[in-house]
């Protein structure tokens, strides 16, 4: 036998469980939206620091009728197809070129009016919450989306695997200094906090000067 | 082109597996690793020239994954190196005393061996998946081939 013989023969034992891609869709979309949802509710925080005055338009405005919208995904504008859910939440389609669908995810959240009454999210406001997308590309960097802007934040994690960087949204009149906290956990998953500053305001890297 | 996800996983998820595994040793991790890189794989918007170019992007993402969760482990000192030996059945003595020996290289080394090895890509091939120069991987190559002559003596030839 050649070295080549010997070495597939031993890790020809290697087998994984999961034997086939259909079992996963479930856990992946769950997967997915834990992770939005971690986002949607700073956008609910916000709403309700804001005391946006409560309005009728929400998720009856779609009615279960798919609605497209624009939005930012990783660095580009895109089309997104929404679609109300039974619970008040919304699922977006991100689509192609072609109109195929290149990216999926749900999210909804609730906003506070000044006297105490709630109200769904819009789908907009949903995806205002959405503008800000951390990913691990193929290269395995961390690659840090807001809007139309790309940053690369791998070295910004220390030896704890925590990455703390600010930077600023001039849509804003208020809050323009967004803080966000990246942490990776179990496996090759992470975490992104988006929100008030933790340790404080001196601990986050400025990623636009 | 993309190649759609479910022929993929179905041609390749051994590969996927036994690529992450031979960097993070460790069974769930590589069970995680090889569903994240599918998913990430059918998520993306990247266009491939055909399957083997969608294989080494496959290849390339799990052992990059792998290793980023491995050396987060390795800081931790959370990685058990010992057990990742208990659930596997091997064909022959030789066969576990190799795997044995390659998971004791060092990691930089194991990545280039098991490509080299496993799935029989040249060095070139290997230099453009992890992103190496070609006179990177041939040092990693030869050094890899020398610990394990080190280690099995006769059970390793001095054959490529």
């Amino acid at each position: 036998m050649t070295n080549k013989d010997k070495y597939k023969e031993a890790f020809g034992v290697l087998q994984p469980k999961t034997i086939s891609w259909e079992e996963q869709p479930m856990k992946h979309n769950n997967n997915i939206r834990t992770f939005k949802a971690k986002r949607i509710l700073a956008v609910a925080a916000v709403v309700v620091i804001l005391a946006i005055a409560a309005v009728g338009a929400y998720a009856a405005n779609v009615g279960g009728i798919q609605t497209t919208l624009k939005t930012w995904f990783q660095g580009r504008e895109v089309a997104v197809e929404v679609s109300a859910r039974d619970d008040g939440g919304y699922d977006f389609a991100v689509t192609g070129e072609n109109g195929e669908t290149v990216a999926s995810f749900g999210g909804g959240g609730v906003a506070m009016g000044r006297n105490g009454e709630e109200r769904p999210l819009t789908p907009e406001e949903v995806l205002e919450g959405n503008v800000l997308e951390v990913i691990r590309n193929e290269e395995g960097r961390m690659m840090l989306y807001f809007r139309d802007r790309t940053y690369d934040i791998t070295d910004f994690f220390n030896a704890d695997g925590v990455c703390k960087v600010k930077l600023k949204d001039e849509t804003k009149k208020f809050f323009k200094t967004i803080y966000v906290d990246v942490t990776c956990e179990e496996g090759s998953a992470y975490s992104v906090s988006v929100g008030n500053p933790k340790g404080g305001r001196s601990a986050y890297t400025a990623l636009d000067n | 082109m993309k190649t759609d996800t479910q022929i993929l996983f179905e041609a390749y998820r051994q590969n996927v597996y036994a690529a992450a595994f031979s960097i993070c040793k460790n069974a769930a991790d590589a069970e995680d690793i090889l569903q994240e890189t599918f998913l990430q794989y059918h998520q993306t918007n990247k266009s491939f020239e055909n399957e083997q170019h969608s294989k080494a992007w496959l290849l390339r993402t799990a052992m990059s994954r792998a290793t980023d969760l491995y050396r987060k482990r390795k800081r931790r000192n959370e990685t058990a190196l010992e057990d990742y030996m208990q659930p596997l059945e091997f064909p022959s003595p030789e066969s576990s005393s190799l795997f044995d020996a390659v998971m004791a290289l060092p990691e930089q080394f194991r990545s280039v061996i098991h490509l080299f090895y496993y799935e029989d890509y040249t060095v070139s091939e290997i230099a453009k998946i992890l992103h190496l120069t070609q006179s990177n991987v041939k040092v990693r190559l030869s050094r890899g081939r020398k610990l394990l002559k080190e280690s099995l003596k006769e059970d390793w030839n001095d054959d490529e």
